[in-house]
């Protein structure tokens, strides 16, 4: 008996409405409950292509198709220097690092948005769930990945050179994947938040990673860019995640460890900032939707 | 010590759109167009509406607390409270140990996965580990009776089961406060009854604390210990089931010093020479006697007769009102003429879908002709709420809520859609069909 007294003490809890829990409380509770981010991930994952007479064929269609058109246009019209390398291998290589960024942020913005039926019904910490709904933006780049290995045989079969580098740069390659992961999820704490509350919000980050896209060396390499501009490139945090997972893949382009913590620091920052602001708006944007 | 406390609770929603304060408007010479606002510019509030104030209350361990209260009163806001689900907007509740909410049933629950995956989702949804989880597998698999089934997709489950299976993961996962919300009164009479056993045996063993959200009195008569009536967001009455529940029935309906006068034919006995109406019930597309029922379930209204002699003809008319107004009147197409002495249940069936969420009363008359015709009235015979379940109907109100086909036609193209009544048309036309 007084056992049970002793526990109930202890588990008391108390709801006020203004005082939620604080920021390390909502660290603890979201490490608490991360199993259920695979339930999220999977739900979100079937939404991707049902409804769709091609279906499981999108999966394929939708990354390769720019991919395509990209090659022919910037690689051949155009004819981007790629280091010696195949420029179809370097642009293949730079969409996979992009899609990584883009994919998963498009997605995590509807986070919020995707799972509304659960969240009137049921409590547990919604920062889950930008997480969770970035997992359908996995999906292109693990396609193009593939192909990625298939190219890479089949130009080391057709050309008998391994334009892979086989170099211990190549244990680099999760760092800049990490990164364009930790800045999605960063990013879309805050966007989902605004995503719940206006549907335009999608297509408004839709034009600006549109430019992002062209102001990141993702279709052509950082050299080719005016020396005295490098220091607005390496503003962005995305230049440096680019340029390193190609020089781990190929040895091309710029490895700078300095810009890499830099942006380190600038996900992190976002993340922390994000996750503050996600967990101090969440309950009135739940209570809107 | 008090399981739950809740103190001086209030929960403000704003209906309506929120507007922008002021629209401004730029003449653009042949019109006027509204300059749209910067997002972040200050938004003007719908009207605000208190789905909950000043509710205090306070539950010791091992209590079931019904909550009645009519469509709107505050039963699942209080409920969404507790479980975190929404922020309230005043007041604190205070709670000793893990709360479990069955809030919707199967919500957190993926059709796509095996029943044995969505166990561990849903504790996982409460915050509960896979190695707890793991050590009561069996428990939770032997009382929902989904043995055989454990691998397969729950979309392939009846609602049954669905219903056992959520809760058994509930109870199984040691609550000390179950929040349930409408869901323990739409099983099968016999898992019902196992449901409020294993209830009671919890609320006795470890001081399990239940807060039950119900539409259907004669389950919350039968559950619950203690009532909390809510009206209008605020406590109305708070005490012992079978007054609280008596006074609601009775503000319900109508009745008491402010009964308003129905409009009734004689109120005659219900019995004559011929026949006796022996009950009045509303019943479940499966038989269970209901006291009241979701909007989406087909339901009857079975009228008991007791009949005196083999050769009576027996017919049956129903009344059925709402708001004090006639709804509908029903009668049996045909007589029928039981041949021996004996009861019989007379049925009229109505589907899912047609009712409105509001409160009925149905008036029976029973015709028995043998020779001459003779009526056997019930007034008042019985009375029954109808509430939503789900969110499917868009615009409710009204006294019935059908299902009505809809159609567009394109009537420019199609001559069929012509403004101009059928019979407007050329003589020639009609004499050809003919």
């Amino acid at each position: 008996m007084s056992e049970t007294t002793q526990t109930a003490r202890v588990d008391q809890w108390v709801i006020s409405a203004h005082q939620g829990p604080d920021f390390v409380g909502r660290v603890r509770e979201f490490w608490h409950y991360r199993s259920i981010i695979r339930f999220f991930a999977e739900r979100a994952f079937k939404t991707l292509y049902s409804r769709t007479q091609l279906g499981w064929l999108w999966l394929l269609i939708r990354p390769l198709a720019p991919l395509a058109a990209g090659a022919i246009i910037y690689g051949g019209i155009m004819a981007v220097p790629s280091f010696g390398i195949p420029y179809f291998l370097f642009l293949l290589s730079s969409s996979i690092i992009w899609m990584l960024f883009d994919g998963p942020l498009g997605w995590g913005t509807r986070g919020l948005e995707l799972n509304r039926h659960i969240i009137i019904k049921l409590y547990f910490p919604r920062s889950v769930l930008p997480m969770a709904t970035m997992a359908p933006g996995l999906s292109d780049p693990m396609v193009l990945s593939g192909l990625l290995i298939l190219s890479l045989v089949g130009y080391a079969w057709v050309d008998g050179t391994s334009y892979l580098a086989w170099h211990s740069g190549l244990l680099l390659l999760p760092v800049p994947i990490v990164l364009a992961l930790m800045l999605a999820f960063g990013i879309a704490l805050w966007t989902s938040v605004w995503q719940a509350r206006a549907r335009d919000t999608r297509f408004v980050l839709g034009y600006i990673t549109g430019f992002w896209f062209f102001f990141t060396p993702v279709i052509y390499p950082l050299s080719i860019v005016p020396s005295e501009y490098h220091w607005l490139m390496w503003l962005n945090p995305l230049t440096s995640i680019v340029e390193s997972f190609r020089w781990s893949l190929f040895r091309i382009g710029v490895l700078s460890p300095l810009s890499l913590l830099t942006t380190w620091l600038t996900a992190m920052s976002v993340i922390v900032s994000g996750f503050w602001y996600f967990n101090r708006v969440e309950a009135v944007t739940a209570d809107k939707m | 010590m008090n399981r739950l406390t809740v103190d001086g609770l209030g929960k403000r929603y704003y209906i309506g759109k929120e507007q922008r304060k002021e629209e401004k408007f730029v003449n653009l010479g042949f019109r006027k167009v509204a300059v749209p606002r910067a997002p972040w510019s200050r938004l003007q509030r719908g009207r605000e509406l208190w789905a909950l104030r000043h509710v205090s209350f306070a539950v010791p361990p091992g209590t079931i607390l019904g909550i009645v209260g009519s469509n709107g009163a505050g039963k699942s806001t209080l409920l969404k409270v507790i479980a975190k689900v929404t922020r309230p907007t005043e007041g604190r509740v205070v709670g000793h140990g893990r709360v479990v909410s069955l809030l919707e049933l199967g919500a957190g629950f993926n059709q796509d996965f095996s029943a044995r995956e969505n166990i561990y989702m849903n504790a996982a949804m409460h915050g509960i580990s896979r190695a707890e989880v793991a050590r009561k597998l069996d428990e939770i698999v032997a009382f929902a009776e989904v043995e055989k089934f454990l691998d397969s997709q729950i979309r392939h489950y009846s609602s049954g089961m669905y219903l056992r299976l959520a809760f058994s993961v509930a109870i199984n996962m040691n609550p000390s406060i179950l929040l349930a919300d409408e869901i323990l009164a739409v099983g099968d009479i016999a898992f019902q009854e196992r449901c409020l056993q294993r209830v009671q045996e919890e609320a006795q063993r470890t001081g399990l604390t239940v807060l039950f959200v119900s539409h259907d009195m004669t389950a919350i008569s039968r559950i619950c210990d203690r009532v909390l009536w809510l009206q209008a967001g605020e406590i109305a009455k708070l005490g012992d089931a079978g007054e609280v529940v008596g006074d609601y029935q009775d503000a319900a309906l109508g009745r008491g010093a402010a009964a308003p006068a129905l409009d009734l034919e004689r109120q005659g006995a219900h019995v004559n020479r011929q026949a006796e109406i022996v009950s009045v019930r509303l019943v479940s597309g499966d038989g269970r006697v209901l006291g009241a029922a979701p909007v989406s379930e087909a339901l009857s209204i079975r009228v008991r007769v007791k009949v005196a002699r083999p050769d009576v003809a027996i017919r049956c008319l129903l009344d059925v009102h709402a708001k004090n107004v006639l709804v509908f009147k029903a009668a049996q197409p045909e007589e029928f003429t039981p041949g021996r002495k004996g009861t019989f249940d007379i049925h009229m069936k109505i589907p899912a879908q047609f009712l409105s969420e509001t409160m009925y009363t149905v008036h029976v008359n029973v015709t028995t002709r043998n020779g001459k015709l003779g009526t056997v009235a019930m007034p008042n015979a019985l009375n029954f709420m109808v509430y939503g379940s789900d969110d499917q109907t868009l615009y409710k109100g009204g006294l019935i809520n059908p299902r009505l086909e809809w159609a567009v036609n394109d009537a420019d193209v199609n001559p069929g859609g012509s403004d101009t009544p059928d019979d407007v048309e050329p003589a020639a036309v009609t004499a050809d069909s003919e």
